[in-house]
């Protein structure tokens, strides 16, 4: 067997100190490669699911909103219409009014004895809600958050008009308020 | 780890040769360079190489899995929405064929809100071929709102039926 002498040794042992250091970079390299792609992939899915769960949220009381206002239109004989505030009366003397107030929706019911209930829709911070009148028709425009809002190709767009949901509801014979 | 000398003792009574052995000091000396020399020049040789590798296809394994995933969710998400606007549209075109009964079923299109986010979504109203399923002077109408899949939107087909009131000469 080849013997290696001490001096031998020792020139490996120093040449190779140089390759060890860089070994420990190119670990050092791919440890971070490796943790970087495994923080991106968690913060990923978590912002997926995050978004997911708000978008659902928010889909869920769009809803629960609009079952809620063509329930209250379709009951009502009479309605007074302003841009933050909607009132519906029915027949049972009942007033379910409706008011906006930045991104909280609240529906007040109420009879000759008071305050019955009150029930709020909270959306995300920028969501607004207006009613106007148009016609034989109410129209509740709501404007969604930018947050809450993308385009097909799945990018946040910054116009306004495609932020847009429109919900036409019937008219009452008896209506007062602001024309439009 | 031993050193073989070519001197070799005759173990008494078996006739056999066992080797003969060097001091302890001298035996590690020996051993620690002989590590050094050939671990250094045979344990490391293509380690970076397969290093790499490795974390190469660990993380094409991760990526394979999560990219679609993560579309999945997304795609998802889409269709939720879509379902949700295409029902509020539903409802509106429902009330407004129930406000204006006398309204040819030809004349409605899709609301402009509905339009700018799906631009290619068709509205159709037909009467249902059942005219029996008229009911106290009411027409079923059925609406249909559909959507193809387009670069990169959603494809749905939602259908509503209705019952609107018949004017009253038809009744």
């Amino acid at each position: 067997m080849k013997r290696i002498s001490a001096a031998s040794a020792r020139n490996i042992h120093h040449a190779r100190k140089g390759t060890i250091f860089h070994y420990y970079m190119m670990y050092l390299f791919l440890s971070s490669v490796m943790l970087t792609s495994a923080g991106l992939c968690m913060h990923t899915v978590l912002k997926a699911d995050r978004l997911d769960g708000e978008v659902s949220t928010y889909l869920r009381s769009l809803l629960q909103l609009e079952r809620s206002l063509r329930t209250d239109a379709g009951n009502a004989v009479a309605a007074e219409v302003q841009a933050n505030v909607l009132v519906f009366t029915n027949s049972e003397g009942q007033t379910h009014k409706w008011v906006c107030n930045k991104n909280v929706v609240t529906r007040e019911t109420s009879n000759a004895e008071g305050l019955q209930s009150s029930e709020r829709f909270a959306f995300h911070k920028g969501t607004q809600l207006s009613f106007q009148e148009s016609g034989s028709s109410i129209v509740a425009t709501l404007i969604e958050a930018a947050i809450m809002t993308h385009t097909e190709n799945g990018q946040e767009t910054s116009s306004t008009e495609s932020n847009i949901v429109q919900m036409i509801l019937p008219l009452p014979e008896t209506t007062e308020g602001e024309p439009s | 780890m031993y050193t073989y000398s070519e001197k070799q003792q005759p173990l008494a009574g078996s006739g056999r040769c066992l080797p003969q052995r060097r001091p302890a000091a001298k035996r590690h000396v020996a051993s620690r360079k002989f590590f050094c020399s050939a671990s250094l020049h045979l344990s490391r040789r293509g380690a970076l190489m397969v290093e790499m590798v490795v974390c190469t296809v660990l993380l094409s394994l991760v990526a394979t899995i999560l990219v679609p995933a993560v579309h999945a969710i997304q795609r998802q998400r889409k269709i939720t929405r879509s379902e949700t606007l295409t029902l509020i549209e539903l409802n509106n075109q429902a009330s407004l064929l129930q406000m204006s009964a006398s309204t040819p079923a030809a004349d409605v299109k899709l609301s402009a809100w509905f339009l700018q986010r799906y631009p290619g979504a068709s509205l159709q109203i037909s009467e249902l071929p059942d005219a029996a399923s008229s009911e106290g002077g009411a027409n079923p109408l059925r609406i249909v709102i559909a959507h193809p899949a387009g670069d990169a939107g959603v494809e749905f087909n939602r259908s509503l039926t209705v019952w609107v009131a018949l004017p009253e000469d038809e009744t």
